[in-house]
């Protein structure tokens, strides 16, 4: 019960970063347009350019410092008298949130650039964004629960209509914010009701009421409690019933930005569902496993079938993060340390793939233009044959074919969800993988056999350089997973095992 | 007749729900929308202050403070996206909200 800041030290580094980012923004603006003379603007214009590139470079270092300090430095324990807790599993999910989150940082670089959108506010932005995913993963009560969830997402409102000029990605940024204070509401509206039946916001507190009897008999009030905050979750992850907002927000913000709330947000809230189902109510299984399943099963058909109809990559996209959170979620209702490492193994092994994916988005264009439509990869083999071999493979992932990471992503959730016995929803998800697999292969049948169309600009090489890695990383991931599934074992155990 | 602690959970319920409909059943404005965002938060504020006073315990008080607090940053980032929106396309009608469908 103290204060135990060296716990929180990957945190406070984003915290301080952000300031230091703010200030260094501040200082060093220049002077605002109507004070200047014609001659002065195009200088002061680049001095904010690269002003605003030094922030994000900054930003990236700080986020890949805060995740080498919670794998190695941070010692494992709780601060903040028991608010706030490091354990294997924040240790996973931070170092897979923040990592991600630089990465999406330090390849939106050029493109946010071309779009001028470039400003050290964003940078900012992304780092408060990933300070409260940190916050989410490492959450052992309903308050810091609620502050991380929040600070996250106040964060991405933003930065989704960051573009002010730009309809689209202001309409996207007040769909984005309606339908994430809804669901905000919802789980808080939950948190009420847990609170006022177990008597506590403290999740270990929250788990011993809720052990009794290996969960039957909760008073109804903690029933609607869990089911409302299994509803706001769902919100924040994208699953369907709760999706609609998705596509809608993937096309309409700017491309880094979605990149950004396919990867990192995912894995934050997929950290975060874990951490209050297993944890705060890890004992009474039985009364969430069929709201997962639920979840997973409407998401799996939502994604598979939505996705038959686009004719935008991003909106493609889109549908498939639904089927694939629903795939995850297929996991995480087995309610065992199998369901969480499968989970989280699923959600990682998605952001890199789709990261990989959104790099070679990002290089979708013409004369300075996006061309987001799926006919516009056609014959994409013939004009540029390594892209398109990268990106294939990269779709033959996200639709789970073996050897590829994908199919191991799918392998561990499913066997998770078969020792659990839930076969009815593997019938469901096998269904789903087939449709989904259609609309993946028809990209690639697309970019393979059709007659090309126009070339794109060439690509900057961290584009390319993403796109390739994200490929290797899946074809690689056969020769023993690097250690991933061995580290989301060990997250695993140490909410379920007991040990830290 | 006294007042116990499911009248309050009552009243909040009815509010809570009056705001979910207001976002949804709303053809009109983004502005009420906003409106049936705070009153949802205010509902759940009523829920934790009851069950607060009815367990004679803190910490439902001080979580209606961070939730107050939360709520005023949520509005003003919601007004200025809405404020955005409105120069860009003109207008706040919510069957305006829809350059991107399917």
């Amino acid at each position: 019960m103290s204060l135990n800041l060296a716990a929180a030290a990957p945190e406070l580094i984003l915290a301080l970063a952000a300031l230091a980012i703010l200030m260094f923004g501040v200082l060093r603006a220049p002077a605002p347009a109507y004070l200047l003379a014609a001659g002065d603007k195009p200088a002061a214009a680049l001095s904010e350019r690269r002003n605003a590139e030094w922030a994000l470079w900054f930003a990236v270092a700080a986020l890949v410092l805060a995740a080498l300090w919670a794998a190695f430095w941070a010692p494992a324990g709780r601060a903040f008298s028991d608010a706030f807790i490091l354990d294997g599993l924040s240790r996973f999910a931070k170092v897979a949130a923040f990592l991600t989150a630089a990465a999406a940082l330090a390849l939106s670089r050029d493109l946010m650039g071309r779009l001028s959108a470039l400003s050290y506010e964003y940078a900012v932005l992304v780092v408060l964004a990933a300070l409260g995913m940190g916050m989410m993963a490492s959450a052992n009560d309903l308050i810091s629960l609620y502050m991380g969830l929040e600070l996250q997402s106040l964060a991405l409102y933003v930065l989704a209509a960051l573009r002010r000029d730009d309809a689209r990605a202001t309409e996207a940024g007040l769909k984005y914010f309606v339908l994430g204070a809804l669901s905000s509401g919802l789980l808080l509206f939950g948190a009420s009701f847990v609170y006022g039946y177990t008597g506590s916001v403290n999740f270990d507190a929250i788990r011993a009421v809720t052990a009794v009897e290996d969960g039957h008999n909760l008073s109804v009030g903690l029933l609607i409690g869990i089911s409302l905050m299994a509803c706001g979750i769902g919100f924040k992850l994208s699953a369907a019933p709760f999706h609609m907002w998705t596509p809608d927000v993937y096309q309409g913000a700017p491309l880094p930005i979605t990149a950004f709330f396919a990867s990192a947000a995912k894995i934050a809230a997929a950290a975060l569902l874990i951490r209050l189902f297993y944890g705060a109510f890890g004992d009474a299984g039985g009364q969430w496993r069929d709201i997962l399943a639920v979840l997973a099963a409407a998401s799996m058909l939502v994604g598979g079938f939505g996705a038959l109809v686009q004719t935008n990559v991003v909106r493609l996209l889109a549908y498939s993060s639904i089927g694939n959170v629903g795939f995850a979620l297929t996991g995480m209702a087995a309610g065992t340390a199998e369901g969480i490492s499968s989970g989280l193994l699923y959600m990682v092994i998605y952001a890199i793939t789709t990261l990989g994916v959104f790099a070679f988005l990002f290089g979708m264009r013409r004369g300075d233009k996006p061309t987001l439509a799926i006919s516009d990869l056609a014959g994409l083999a013939r004009r540029d044959m390594a892209s398109a071999l990268c990106l294939g493979a990269l779709m033959f992932s996200l639709a789970g074919v073996p050897p590829l990471a994908g199919f191991f992503a799918k392998l561990y959730a499913f066997q998770a969800a078969w020792t659990a016995g839930l076969g009815f929803l593997l019938v469901i998800a096998a269904l789903a993988a087939v449709v989904s697999a259609f609309y993946y292969i028809r990209v690639v049948k697309i970019m393979f056999f059709d007659e090309p169309a126009e070339a794109f600009d060439p690509q900057p090489f961290g584009q390319r350089l993403a796109l390739y890695a994200a490929a290797a990383f899946s074809l690689i991931f056969v020769l023993g997973g690097f250690g991933l599934p061995e580290a989301a074992q060990r997250a695993a155990t140490a909410l379920i095992g007991g040990g830290a | 007749m006294t007042i116990g602690l499911e009248h309050y959970l009552i009243v909040a319920a009815m509010l809570f729900v009056v705001g979910i409909f207001g976002v949804f059943l709303n053809r009109k404005n983004v502005i009420v929308i906003l409106m049936s965002i705070e009153l949802m938060l205010l509902a759940v504020n009523i829920n934790f202050v009851a069950f607060s006073t009815h367990l004679q315990d803190l910490t439902g008080q001080i979580f209606t403070i961070f939730v107050l607090t939360v709520a005023a940053a949520e509005a003003a980032i919601g007004l200025a996206i809405l404020v955005c929106f409105f120069r860009n396309r003109g207008t706040i009608a919510v069957d305006d909200v829809n350059m991107m469908k399917g």
